[in-house]
């Protein structure tokens, strides 16, 4: 089992960035891996709430609400990457705010780190 | 120098030609292979999937990516793994998946296999180190 840091890092729905890399965090633990995930950058916009993307999309902030529910429930993101673009009180109860020394800590456990 | 023996494993997930990854990564593979290191597969994922495109032609003076990929696993036999779902989605298509969906052509084909996020993930058990480009 390896630890692996998967950092989320592009807005929800200008790519395929956010879905491919949630099929990746699914299918790691599904796999036996231990997925750790941190939302960086304007990847923290896809923590928005109340996302209503049209039909043929899949929603991005239901997806990642699911994420615990499919054993991925290391959940975080970096502080001041929302701080700059939202008001942290939207953050989900289990999003994890960390401070840059703590994502240090993050990066430094993980045996593995892919970005998206 | 590496100082010990890894066992890697390579993600791609950038497109050949729009970016200069691939041609790092494949650099990067013949010197951890030359410096005796095992490079265990690599998984080719989101637009990495075009590096198995047979379909490409590139200029004369430019590399042909798919048959660099081909000559890497000719000479070391690193398994070139490709998400199907990531490929199916962009176009590239082995024979088996072109009959199945009623396509009249093929662009991809040995020594590129199709494989799922199951298959590299499980195979990633074997691994130390994950480098993606």
């Amino acid at each position: 089992m390896k630890r692996i840091l998967v950092i989320l890092t592009t807005p929800p729905y200008g790519s395929g960035d956010a879905q491919d890399a949630l099929d990746f965090a699914v299918a790691g633990v599904n796999f036996g891996h231990d997925i750790v995930v941190l939302f960086e950058g304007d990847g923290v916009w896809q923590l928005t709430p109340e996302q209503a993307p049209p039909k043929g999309i899949k929603n991005v902030g239901k997806r990642i609400k699911s994420l615990p529910l499919f054993d991925v429930e290391e959940i975080y993101a970096c502080k001041s990457s929302v701080v700059t673009r939202m008001d942290s009180a939207v953050l989900p109860a289990f999003v994890t705010p960390l401070t840059e020394a703590e994502k240090a800590g993050l990066l430094e456990a993980a045996s593995m780190v892919v970005r998206f | 120098m590496f100082l010990f023996m890894s066992n890697f494993s390579v993600l791609i997930t950038t497109p050949p030609y729009d970016s200069s990854a691939g041609a790092s990564a494949l650099t990067f593979i013949e010197q951890a292979i030359a410096q005796g290191n095992v490079v265990n597969h690599v998984f080719f994922y989101q637009q990495g999937v075009y590096h198995a495109n047979s379909f490409i032609r590139p200029p004369g003076d430019e590399i042909a990516m798919p048959d660099a990929w081909r000559s890497l696993h000719e000479s070391f036999g690193v398994r070139l793994l490709v998400c199907i779902t990531a490929a199916l989605k962009r176009g590239v298509c082995d024979v088996h998946n072109a009959q199945e969906h009623e396509i009249n052509a093929a662009n991809m084909t040995a020594p590129f296999e199709q494989a799922g996020l199951g298959e590299f993930f499980t195979a990633l058990h074997e691994c130390d180190q994950l480098v993606q480009f």
